[in-house]
């Protein structure tokens, strides 16, 4: 009978139930759809990377020669390209050479050769840059995940993403520089698990492949290769050893090196696992935070309502046990289903998030597995939290006697919180100072509260600051120039700049950070530049170094700093003149002429042409089209995009829940007091302002706190990129951003407070004339 | 400000089930006057005090107050009314547990037009020492005195009170009588007091008794009784 009664008293509750259901499912549901996702990644990922022995260390040795260091070297080949033309042997043996030179100098690290040559294929009319691996037999051996390691000199493996992207199977063809090539398997590579071949802002694998061939395949074909040197680490001192020792070894001033863990084309992922990982956690607890308190306070109240119903019911005789089993049953059923419903639902979703991350990631595909661990926290816990903040509710109520649950119980209030807040309260009229005492009463509301808005403001300024990250690198780099089509030039054949523009592009070290040297003219139709005033720096390019924005974001390099510049055995200084507001990378401009001096070529030499038009694919050893990096980062941009456009909309959802229920439960709670208002004479907006205004003010100091903390926090994901990869990422938040935010936010408190409004109308004034319970 | 009740008429309906709580009132009460309406309970006092001041709405007939019609008045124009004319004291005394004693009164003062100074209105309660208490560390007597104030902060034309005594031991209630005895004699406030005892009906210039919704019988005294003198 009482189980009815109980349940007739939840019902009367079912809009704010249902909320609250919603939120405990989004605690489950979120946990569960990351950890499920990273355990479906990180489990096939780390046998990957043991099986296939991912290098911990990649070291890039500079391929300019000094004869002295064997007698093959020919006294006229300057660079190890053209010695690889010149006289393969000669070429192996140099890098074997270095190999065991770094072997002899750390002798708990091993190290192997990591050759490649990277070309461009046609495919369905679009050009696709390939790198081709040579098989390895100790470090990041490739793993065959279909079909079969290619073995004779017309075979190839290829990434499978990129062949299931453009429609290749096994057993068809490509042609690789006009010969044909048969697809005998599909291949992973640990130390490229995202596919950066043309630009590290790309990591599209429609257009880059990866592919490996047999050793005569790899050695046929007609391309210098370029090649780093891998190690992994055979002891746990060995990493130590060689951060601390590699400046001091000899082969320090041509080399440099990028541990694993900073790399991003293979160490991306583990800061993706273990930041996907903490992410879950931290919105799954602060989501079943927000709800254990909800729940707490529900109970509370609905248990306060029922006082002289129990106090019947105690002074009849009924053993509490039997008061308490149906308000702790119909919970337990309550939680637990959704609680479930956000793990299947979750446990449904993994695949799909699971494969978000490998539309970019080339990692091997495996089964989710089942995780008790997962389960225990999706559920068990939040479920016993639950139930065991309830049973306490109950429990203090029950130790009642029926006499006193007879009585109606006035609102506790304890005097000491205000007392301690007087002087604030006495800078404000009577009304201010009621909705400040509201929030100052219930601090488990306004931490839910805090919470649940704190949350939605940041994960709408994480989105926002998001929003075209892409766009703003290559696509406005670039927009701001006239640059269709980039041809690399054979550096032994002549080049023809007819159609375009010679310009000087060079990898270098800049106070030894790895940038990009362009040589432009001063008179450059192809290639303004300009500063973030909009002003002309072309003229500048004489006077010194104009560095790319993003350049300056990685290095905090200053106008007027000097600069040292290291190209080959080339060393010279340059003066900082100003900053162009691009974000394409470590890019650094100077006069082409200038630069062609100090390197010690011609006046007129260049390496690189930009055209406006379509350039002849046979006068260069590449052509990259700017359209295809266009369509690249778009895409990756869409996705982004939409994973952005979701994170706004779901932290929009919480906030209105929160700000549903809560302002409900404020008006439920002060129902007599509402009545009394407007029989003494307030009008429904004055009261409305009384009890939910202390929430408006509440509401609009964590939005002020969030914008100087949105704006922090964009700065350090930023550094973190920064310092951890290397990498840019223009992060970005606007005032319209935070003006935006606030219109949403608006809307939020609006739409969240509908119902409380409502409410308030609608409370009869005769409630006042009742007896007073609130 | 005086009321007058012209056949007024107050029905329930619930289901098929049609409860005649008022019937066919005709009541005028003059302006300034000390009223008591006496009844058992179920008599329609309290739906006589909702359906005067505004507080529910009529079945059928008019009320006026003053020189306006309250029976054809908006919810919102009620809402005003009440505010500048009325003032309302309940047996529960219905503080906000959350202000002080002076905050309580100041929520009164807030809606006023012309409001008196809460510190007067507490002083002339006897609670100036109390201001910065809240409800809950005061006596039943003393809260009850605190929604006087309340009330009498907005200068009210008419002051209802429903069972103001109701939850009062004798002498705490007869000092509440006392002060709602000299409120009516020093501002001039009509007071209209419903209780179902007998003895306050004393302190009273006019009686209304109340009987199955109908008004059976209306007393003028001439000799009516200090708070202090009644007995019950």
């Amino acid at each position: 009978m009482f189980s009815k009664h109980v349940l007739r008293t939840f019902k009367k509750k079912w809009s704010t139930l249902l909320l609250l259901g919603v939120i405990i499912f989004l605690s489950s549901f979120i946990y569960t759809v990351i950890s499920s996702a990273v355990n479906g990644l990180s489990g096939p990922a780390e046998r990957f990377f043991e099986e296939t022995r991912q290098e911990d260390v990649s070291i890039s040795v500079l391929p300019f020669l000094d004869s002295e260091w064997d007698a093959c070297i020919p006294d006229d080949v300057a660079t190890m390209e053209a010695l690889y033309l010149r006289d393969r042997a000669c070429h192996r043996r140099l890098i074997d050479l270095q190999v065991s030179l770094f072997e002899h100098g750390f002798d708990d690290i091993a190290f192997e050769a990591r050759l490649y040559k990277d070309l461009q294929i046609r495919l369905d009319d679009s050009r696709h840059s390939l790198r081709v691996f040579k098989d390895t037999q100790r470090i990041n051996r490739a793993l065959i995940v279909d079909g079969e390691k290619p073995t004779a000199d017309d075979e190839i493996a290829i990434g499978a993403l990129y062949a299931e992207n453009n429609g290749l199977t096994l057993n068809d063809t490509l042609d690789v520089m006009g010969e044909t090539y048969t697809i005998t398997g599909f291949v992973l590579f640990p130390d490229y698990n995202l596919p950066i071949i043309d630009h590290p802002f790309l990591f599209d694998s429609r257009y880059q492949a990866l592919g490996l061939m047999d050793e005569a395949a790899f050695d046929a074909l007609p391309l210098a290769p370029a090649y780093s040197i891998a190690g992994v680490f055979l002891s746990d001192e060995a990493k130590t050893r060689f951060v601390d020792d590699f400046e001091t070894y000899e082969l320090f001033h041509y080399a440099t090196y990028i541990l694993t863990e900073n790399n991003i084309r293979s160490g991306a992922i583990y800061g993706e696992i273990a930041g996907s990982t903490a992410m879950g956690v931290f919105l799954s607890v602060m989501i079943a935070l927000i709800g254990i308190i909800i729940v707490g306070m529900v109970m509370s109240k609905t248990l306060n309502k029922e006082r002289g119903a129990i106090g019947v019911l105690k002074a009849l005789g009924v053993k509490d046990a039997e008061i308490r089993t149906p308000y702790l049953v119909f919970l337990a059923v309550f939680t637990l289903a959704f609680l479930t419903a956000g793990y299947v639902v979750g446990f449904a979703f993994a695949p799909a998030m699971r494969d978000l991350f490998l539309t970019f990631y080339l990692l091997p595909e495996d089964a989710i597995p089942f995780s008790a661990v997962d389960v225990a926290v999706a559920i068990v816990v939040p479920f016993v939290v639950i139930m065991g903040l309830s049973w306490w509710i109950i429990a203090r109520l029950l130790a009642e006697d029926a006499f006193h649950l007879l009585r109606p119980k006035l609102a506790e209030v304890k005097p000491a919180r205000f007392k301690r807040m007087q002087a604030l309260f006495e800078k404000f009229g009577v009304l201010t100072r009621f909705q400040l005492k509201q929030l100052v009463r219930s601090p488990a509301k306004v931490a839910a509260y805090v919470i649940g808005i704190f949350l939605a403001i940041y994960a709408v300024f994480l989105g926002f600051s998001m929003l075209d990250v892409f766009e703003r690198t290559l696509p406005a780099y670039y927009d701001s120039i006239d640059v269709k089509e980039t041809g690399f030039c054979d550096p032994l054949a002549p080049c023809d700049a007819t159609g375009g523009e010679g310009v000087i592009q060079l990898d270098v070290f800049v106070d030894d950070e790895r940038a990009l040297l362009i040589g432009l003219d001063a008179d450059t139709q192809r290639h303004p530049l300009e500063d973030r005033r909009g002003r002309d720096l072309r003229e500048r390019l004489s006077e010194g170094l104009v560095i790319s924005k993003s350049f300056q974001d990685l290095t905090n390099v200053r106008v007027g700093d000097v600069l040292r510049v290291e190209f080959l055995d080339t060393r010279f200084e340059r003066e900082v003149v100003a900053v162009a507001d691009v974000y394409p990378g470590a890019y650094v401009f100077t006069e082409r002429e200038a630069l062609a001096l100090e390197i010690g070529a011609d006046a007129d030499y260049f390496n690189v042409v930009y055209a406006s038009e379509a350039l002849d694919e046979a006068d260069f050893v590449k052509v990259l089209r700017t359209d295809v990096i266009l369509e690249q980062t778009a895409m990756m941009n869409d996705l982004v995009q939409v994973m952005m456009y979701v994170i706004i909309g779901g932290a929009f959802l919480i906030g209105v829940i929160v700000i549903y229920i809560l302002s409900v439960l404020s008006v439920e709670e002060q129902f007599y007091n509402i009545s009394l208002l407007k029989v003494v004479g307030y009008e429904n907006a004055e009261i409305h302002t009384m009890m939910l205004g202390g929430y408006l003010k509440l509401n609009a100091l964590v939005f002020l706190l969030s914008v100087p903390l949105g704006f922090v926090s964009t700065m350090v994901l930023k550094r973190i990129f920064i310092d951890v990869y290397d990498y840019m990422m223009p992060l970005r938040l606007l005032w319209w951003h935070i003006l935006l935010t606030l219109a949403m936010f608006i809307a939020t408190y609006v739409l969240g407070n509908l119902r409380a409004k409502r409410s308030v109308d609608t409370v009869s004034l005769q409630e006042a004339l009742k007896v007073y319970q609130g | 400000m005086a009321i007058e009740l012209k056949d007024v008429t107050k029905w329930y309906q619930s289901g098929d089930v049609k409860t005649t709580a008022l019937k066919h009132v005709d009541l005028t009460i003059k302006d300034g006057a000390f009223v008591v309406v006496l009844g058992p309970s179920g008599s329609g006092k309290s739906t006589l005090l909702n359906v005067m001041s505004g507080l529910d709405t009529l079945s059928e007939g008019r009320i006026t107050i003053g020189d306006d019609v309250i029976s054809e008045m908006s919810s919102k124009q009620l809402t005003l009314f009440r505010r500048k004319h009325l003032g309302f004291v309940f047996q529960q005394y219905n503080l906000l547990q959350t202000l002080t004693v002076k905050e309580n009164v100041d929520i009164g003062a807030h809606i006023a037009q012309t409001p008196l100074s809460s510190e007067d209105v507490l002083e002339r309660v006897q609670l100036q020492a109390h201001m910065d208490k809240y409800p809950f560390q005061l006596s039943g007597g003393e809260q009850q005195r605190v929604s006087i104030a309340r009330a009498l902060v907005k200068q009210p034309k008419i002051l209802f009170c429903d069972e103001p005594t109701g939850a009062l031991d004798e002498t705490t209630a007869k000092e509440v009588l006392g002060l709602l005895q000299r409120l009516n004699e020093t501002y001039g406030t009509t007071v209209l007091l419903i209780t179902h005892n007998q003895s306050i009906a004393e302190l009273a210039d006019c009686v209304v008794k109340l009987n199955s919704g109908e008004v059976v019988d209306v007393v003028d005294q001439k000799d009516k009784r200090r708070a202090e003198d009644i007995h019950w």
